[in-house]
C-alpha cells in the first residue's frame, strides 16, 4: 500500500495558508515548501494547488502580486493577508482539537460495560 | 466573512477577464517549466522530465476549469451565455419579442410615469442641504384646521428666546406687479422673507448675493430684491447685468442684488418663487395690507410662515416642547390683544412639522388621487405580466426538444430555471428601458394635468429615485412573469420529448391549466379597472353637470386689492369711489352686459366671513351651530353671475349708499334708520324659516357686533367655495353695509359674446384705478370651474386609458390561449367530427369554454371591484360606490370584447378538416 496518504478534502487550503505564512511565494514554491516541511510524506497533485490558491484569493485570505522569480522569470507571488493570518490560527486550533478528539476515540480500549 | 473581496474579485472578472485568463495560463506554464528545470537538474533527460512533470501536475484543463469555478467565473460565464442565447432567440422571433416588449413597456412605463409625479409631489425633499433638519411651525387644536400663520412679534420672540434651533426664518407670499423701465411685466409670484431666509435654508447665490440680516432693519430701508433662477432666465434672459438694475415692484423701486441657486424654487412644492424681498419692506410694498405688519399694532397680525433649522443633537420633539412652552406663555397676551377676534385664535398648541418636503397645497390636493393611480397602474402591470407569461408558456411548447437535449447533457433543473429566468429578466429590462423612455417623454403632459400650464414649478426631472424605482419594478416584473413559465418549462419528460413526432392528446381535466388561470386573472383585473374607470368618469360627469347655481359662461373674474383695501373702515370713502369709478368705466365697454363686484371669487376657496347669528323666533337645537357666511357684494351681482332671485328683491344702488350704512367699528348699533338689508340663499331660508317666501321680511342679528339685517330677498343656492362641499347658509349684503375690515373685491364682468375678447380692455381699466395694485390674470369663470375639477379629470382620464388598455390586453390574452388550445386539440376535434358532430357544435363548444373562462374572471373581478370601490368612496361624487351603471357597463364591455376575441378560435375549431387532423397523428 502506498505510504504517502492522500489529502483529506479541505486540508489543502490549510497547508497552503501555513506555507504562505512562512513568506510570500509563487505557486511552485508553495508546493516545494509543503513537500519540504512534510518531508515528502504527503501526496498532492501539483496542479490542484492552483484552484485552491484562487479560492483563497477570492475569499481575501491571500493576496497576489506579479514579481520576478529567482531565475528572472515572471511569477505570481502570494502572501498572507491579515484575514488569512487570523483564519490560519483558527484552522490550526480546530485541527488540533479535532485530531485530539479522534485520537482519544481511537485509543479507546474495550472496557467491561 | 466579508463581502468586499468577493465583490472585488467579481468586478475584476467582469472588466479584465482576458488578462486574467492569460495570467492563469502564464502561471501554470511557469510551474511546469520550473518543475522541468528542477527535474533536469536532478539528472533526467528533457523528455523524461517533461513527462514526469506533466504526470505530477495533472490535467491543466481541469485545473483551469476548477480555477475558474473557484473564482466564481462560472456563474458569470453561464450568465453571459444565457443572455447571448436569449438575445439570439428574441431576434429570431420578432413577433413575440415585439408583443412582449410592448406589453412590458406599457406596464412599466405607466408605473414609472405615475411614480415620477408621486415623487415630485410627495417624496422629493426641498433641494437644500440637510433638509431633514428643517422644521415648519404650525398651531393645532382639536376641531380646527391647523394653521401655519404667525405674527411678527411671535417670530421675533421665538428667535430671541429659544435654544433648540440654530435659527428661524419667516416668509409670506406676495403678488408683485413688476415694472421695468416703465414697461409693465407679467405679474410675478413673490415673497417677503426675513434676512436669514436663505442662510437658514442653506441656499447660496448663483449671482450677486441673497438676503442678509442687515436687510431686516430698519423697516423700509432695504429696497433690495433677490430673483429666482428660473425667473432670471425667463425675464432677464440670464443677463448678468440684471444685478444692480432698479425695477418697480408694486410701485416702489427696488434694486436687484442677486439671483438664488438654480435648483431652488422656494419652500412650496409646485410653486416657484420669482422675486424675494425683505420682510422689512412690507409696509411699502404690500398694499394689500395698508399698515405695517412688522411694527406697532400690525405686528400682532398672523401672516408669516416660519421655518427653522434644528441644532445638531437636538431632536424635533425637544425643540417642540421648548417652543410650545414659550408659545403658551405668549398666548394670553395674544388673546387679549386680539379682542373680539380672539375666538379665531382659540387655544392651540405649537407643533413642529418636518420641513424637508416644504409646504404644499399640491400635495394636499393630489396625494390621494396619485396613490389611487399608482394602484391602477400597478394592476395594469400585473395584466401585462400575465400576458407575457402566457406568451412564454406558449413558446414553451416549441422549446421542449431543446430543453430535453440540455437535460440529457447534464443540466440540472436549477440551471434550466436560471437560464429561463435570465431570459425573462432580459425581456423585462428591455421592456423597462423602453417604458422608462416613454415615461420621460410624457412627464410634461402629466405634470400639466396636475398644475396646469406652469409645469416648471414641479421639479419632475430625471431623479435617481425614479430610475431606481423603474429598475426594481423591471426586475421584479421579470421574476414575476418568468417564474411560472420557468418552472413549468423546465419540467420535462426527456424521453418523451426526444421521440420523434410525439403528439400529446389533451390531458383530461386540466384543459386550460396555468394559462387559463392567467387569462381569468387578467379578466378579473380588467373588470376592476373598468369599474374604477367607470366610477371616476361618472364622478367627473356629475361634477361637470352640477348645477352651480350660477351661469359660468361668458363671465370674467379679476381679483382687485387696491392700496388700503385691507382696512376698509379707514378707507371706505376712497375705496367706494374707486370701485364705483371702475364699474362705471367697465359698463360702457362694448360687449359688456353686466358688471359687479363680490367679496370672493367663485370657486376660489378664499375665506369668507363666517359669523354667528341670532334669529328672533328661531331657537337652535343643541348641536346645531348658527354659523352663517356673509359675502359683501355690489348691486348687480346676481344679474352678472346669473343667479336667480327666487323671492323678494335684489339689492339696489340705494342699499350701497354709505350714508345709510352707519357701520363703524364693532359694537356700534344702528340708530333710527332702517335696518341693514341682506339677501340670503335658499339653504339658509329653508333651514331657519321654512320656505323662501317666508324668509322675506324676517331679520337676523350678528352675534359679534349687534348689527341687524332685514331679509329683502332670497337667491338660489350657488356653489361658492368648492364644487364638492355641502351648501351652507349664506347671506349677501352690500359693500357699504357689511361690517368687515376686508375691502378686497373681485370684479365680475358678463360679456354678451366671447369673454376672452374683453380681457385686455378690462385689465387695462383695472390697472388705471390703482397702478400700484398687483394684478392677477383675468380669468373666465368657465376656466375656474375647469381648474376646480383638475384632480377628477386626471384620475378619470388615466383610469379610463388604462381600463381600455387592460381590456385590450385581456382580450389578446384570451385569444392567445383559445387559439393555442384549439390548435392542440385538432386531433380531438377530428375525432369528434368523425363521430358525427357538426362544425357548428364544435364552434359552440369552444365558445362555451371561452365564455366559461371569462365568466370566472368576471365573477372574481366584480367581487374585487365591489370591495375596492368601497375604499374609493371619498373620491366619488354624486354616486354610490356600488353604482349599478358603472358595474353593468364594465361587465357589458368586457363580455362583448371577450366574445369577439373568443369567436375567431371558435371558427378555427369549426373549420377543422377531420381527415387532415386524424391523419397527421
Amino acid at each position: 500500500m502506498d505510504t504517502t496518504p492522500e489529502l483529506l478534502p479541505g486540508t489543502l487550503d490549510l497547508l497552503i495558508l501555513k506555507a504562505v505564512s512562512l513568506g510570500a511565494m509563487h505557486g511552485y514554491g508553495v508546493l516545494l515548501r509543503i513537500q519540504q516541511i512534510s518531508h515528502d510524506r504527503l501526496q498532492i497533485q501539483q496542479g490542484s494547488l492552483y484552484p485552491a490558491l484562487y479560492r483563497l484569493e477570492h475569499k481575501g485570505l491571500v493576496a497576489a502580486q506579479w514579481g520576478e522569480s529567482e531565475n528572472r522569470r515572471k511569477a505570481k507571488y502570494y502572501r498572507l493577508t491579515a484575514a488569512g493570518r487570523r483564519r490560519l490560527q483558527e484552522e490550526v486550533a480546530y485541527w488540533k482539537r479535532l485530531t485530539e478528539a479522534i485520537g482519544v476515540v481511537l485509543a479507546a480500549v474495550p472496557e467491561r460495560v | 466573512m466579508t463581502i468586499l473581496p468577493h465583490v472585488r474579485s467579481f468586478v475584476a472578472a467582469l472588466l479584465s477577464r482576458r488578462r486574467l485568463e492569460r495570467e492563469m495560463e502564464a502561471e501554470l506554464r511557469f510551474h511546469l517549466d520550473a518543475r522541468v528545470d528542477d527535474l533536469m537538474a536532478g539528472g533526467l533527460s528533457r523528455i523524461d522530465a517533461d513527462r514526469r512533470a506533466r504526470d505530477e501536475f495533472g490535467d491543466p484543463l481541469r485545473w483551469k476549469e476548477e480555477g475558474r469555478e473557484a473564482r466564481g467565473w462560472r456563474v458569470l460565464d453561464e450568465l453571459r451565455a444565457d443572455v447571448t442565447y436569449g438575445l439570439r432567440w428574441l431576434r429570431r422571433s420578432p413577433g413575440f419579442a415585439v408583443a412582449a416588449v410592448l406589453s412590458l413597456a406599457l406596464g412599466i412605463g405607466a408605473n414609472a410615469a405615475i411614480f415620477t409625479l408621486l415623487n415630485a409631489v410627495l417624496l422629493q425633499s426641498l433641494p437644500v442641504p440637510h433638509s431633514e433638519q428643517l422644521v415648519l411651525f404650525t398651531t393645532k387644536e382639536a376641531g380646527r384646521d391647523s394653521s401655519y400663520a404667525f405674527s411678527f412679534r411671535t417670530f421675533e420672540t421665538f428667535r430671541r428666546q429659544q435654544p433648540s434651533l440654530t435659527d428661524i426664518s419667516a416668509s409670506a407670499p406676495l403678488r408683485i406687479n413688476v415694472e421695468i423701465d416703465g414697461h409693465t411685466q407679467p405679474t410675478a409670484v413673490g415673497q417677503m422673507a426675513s434676512g436669514n431666509y436663505y442662510s437658514v435654508l442653506g441656499v447660496p447665490a448663483a449671482l450677486g448675493r441673497t438676503l442678509l440680516s442687515a436687510d431686516d432693519a430698519p423697516p423700509g430701508a432695504a429696497a433690495v430684491a433677490v430673483l429666482g433662477y428660473g425667473y432670471w432666465r425667463r425675464q432677464f434672459g440670464g443677463d448678468q447685468s440684471a444685478i444692480g438694475r432698479v425695477v418697480r415692484l408694486n410701485g416702489y423701486p427696488f434694486t436687484i442684488v442677486g439671483v438664488s441657486a438654480p435648483a431652488f424654487f422656494g419652500t412650496h412644492v409646485g410653486e416657484a418663487v420669482d422675486i424675494t424681498v425683505p420682510l422689512s419692506m412690507q409696509p411699502l410694498v404690500n398694499p394689500d395690507f395698508g399698515i405695517s405688519l412688522v411694527t406697532g399694532v400690525g405686528a400682532d397680525d398672523f401672516w408669516l410662515e416660519l421655518t427653522g433649522r434644528l441644532r445638531t443633537g437636538r431632536s424635533a420633539i425637544e425643540a417642540q416642547t421648548d417652543l410650545n412652552g414659550l408659545f403658551q406663555q405668549m398666548l394670553p397676551e395674544m388673546l387679549r390683544k386680539a379682542g373680539p377676534k380672539a375666538q379665531l385664535i382659540g387655544h392651540p398648541r405649537l407643533e413642529l412639522e418636518p420641513g424637508s418636503k416644504g409646504l404644499s397645497e399640491l400635495r394636499r390636493r393630489f396625494s390621494r388621487p396619485l396613490l389611487v393611480l399608482m394602484g391602477v397602474v400597478g394592476l395594469v402591470l400585473l395584466i401585462a405580466c400575465a400576458n407575457v407569461a402566457n406568451l412564454l408558456l406558449a413558446r414553451a411548447a416549441s422549446r421542449q426538444r431543446e430543453i430535453a437535449v440540455r437535460v440529457s447533457l447534464g443540466a440540472s433543473r436549477a440551471r434550466l430555471v436560471r437560464q429561463l429566468l435570465a431570459e425573462s429578466l432580459l425581456l423585462a429590462i428591455i421592456g423597462g428601458t423602453v417604458g422608462g423612455l416613454l415615461a420621460m417623454a410624457s412627464r410634461h403632459s402629466l405634470a400639466a394635468l396636475l398644475v396646469g400650464a406652469n409645469t416648471g414649478a414641479l421639479a419632475s426631472g430625471l431623479d435617481l429615485r425614479v430610475l431606481a424605482f423603474t429598475l426594481s419594478v423591471s426586475v421584479v416584473t421579470g421574476l414575476v412573469f418568468g417564474m411560472a413559465p420557468a418552472f413549468s418549462t423546465s419540467h420535462v419528460d426527456a424521453f418523451g420529448s426526444l421521440k420523434d413526432g410525439s403528439q400529446h392528446v389533451t390531458h383530461g381535466r386540466r384543459r386550460f391549466g396555468l394559462r387559463g388561470s392567467l387569462v381569468a386573472a387578467q379578466v378579473a383585473i380588467s373588470v376592476v379597472l373598468l369599474v374604477s374607470a367607470g366610477l371616476f368618469v361618472r364622478t367627473l360627469m356629475n361634477l361637470r353637470r352640477l348645477d352651480l347655481g350660477f351661469d359660468q359662461e361668458h363671465v370674467l373674474a379679476l381679483r382687485l386689492e387696491p392700496r388700503g383695501s385691507n382696512l376698509k373702515h379707514q378707507n371706505e370713502q376712497h375705496l367706494m369711489r374707486l370701485f364705483g369709478d371702475l364699474i362705471a368705466r367697465v359698463q360702457v365697454v362694448p360687449g359688456v352686459r353686466a358688471v359687479s363686484l363680490s367679496g370672493s371669487t367663485p370657486l376660489s376657496n378664499e375665506n369668507l366671513l363666517v359669523l354667528d347669528v341670532t334669529i328672533p323666533g328661531y331657537a337652535p337645537q343643541a348641536p346645531e351651530d348658527m354659523h352663517v357666511r356673509l359675502m359683501q357684494i355690489y348691486p348687480g351681482y346676481f344679474a352678472t353671475m346669473g343667479i336667480v332671485v327666487v323671492a323678494g328683491r335684489d339689492l339696489g344702488v340705494a342699499d350701497n349708499d354709505p350714508s345709510t350704512a352707519n357701520v363703524g367699528g364693532a359694537g356700534e348699533r344702528r340708530g333710527a334708520h332702517e335696518p341693514l338689508v341682506a339677501l340670503i340663499n335658499e339653504t339658509m331660508a329653508r333651514r331657519f324659516f321654512g320656505t323662501p317666501t317666508a324668509a322675506v321680511g324676517r331679520r337676523f342679528q350678528l352675534a359679534c357686533c349687534g348689527q341687524t339685517f332685514e331679509i329683502v330677498g332670497v337667491a338660489r343656492d350657488a356653489r361658492d367655495r368648492t364644487l364638492r362641499e355641502e351648501l351652507r347658509p349664506l347671506a349677501y349684503a352690500t359693500y357699504a353695509q357689511t361690517p368687515t375690515g376686508r375691502g378686497q373685491m373681485t370684479l365680475l364682468v358678463r360679456a354678451s359674446g366671447d369673454p376672452q375678447a374683453l380681457v385686455a380692455t378690462i385689465g387695462q381699466l383695472a390697472r388705471e384705478i390703482d397702478p400700484a395694485m398687483p394684478l392677477l390674470e383675468v380669468q373666465t369663470l368657465a376656466d375656474r370651474v375647469g381648474a376646480a375639477t383638475r384632480q377628477e379629470r386626471l384620475v378619470a382620464l388615466v383610469s379610463s386609458v388604462f381600463g381600455v388598455l387592460a381590456l385590450a390586453l385581456a382580450a389578446v390574452g384570451l385569444y392567445g390561449v383559445m387559439a393555442y388550445t384549439v390548435a392542440r386539440r385538432r386531433t380531438e376535434f377530428g375525432v369528434r367530427l368523425a363521430l358525427g358532430a357538426s362544425p357548428a357544435e364544435l364552434e359552440r363548444l369552444v365558445l362555451g369554454e371561452s365564455l366559461a373562462l371569462v365568466g370566472m374572471g368576471l365573477a372574481v373581478g366584480l367581487g374585487a371591484a365591489g370591495g375596492i370601490a368601497q375604499t374609493l368612496s371619498h373620491l366619488l361624487f354624486g354616486l354610490q360606490p356600488l353604482d349599478p351603471v358603472a358595474f353593468a357597463s364594465a361587465a357589458g364591455a368586457l363580455v362583448s370584447v371577450a366574445t369577439i376575441a373568443a369567436y375567431l378560435p371558435a371558427r378555427q375549431a369549426a373549420n377543422v378538416d377531420a381527415i387532415v387532423a386524424l391523419r397527421s397523428e
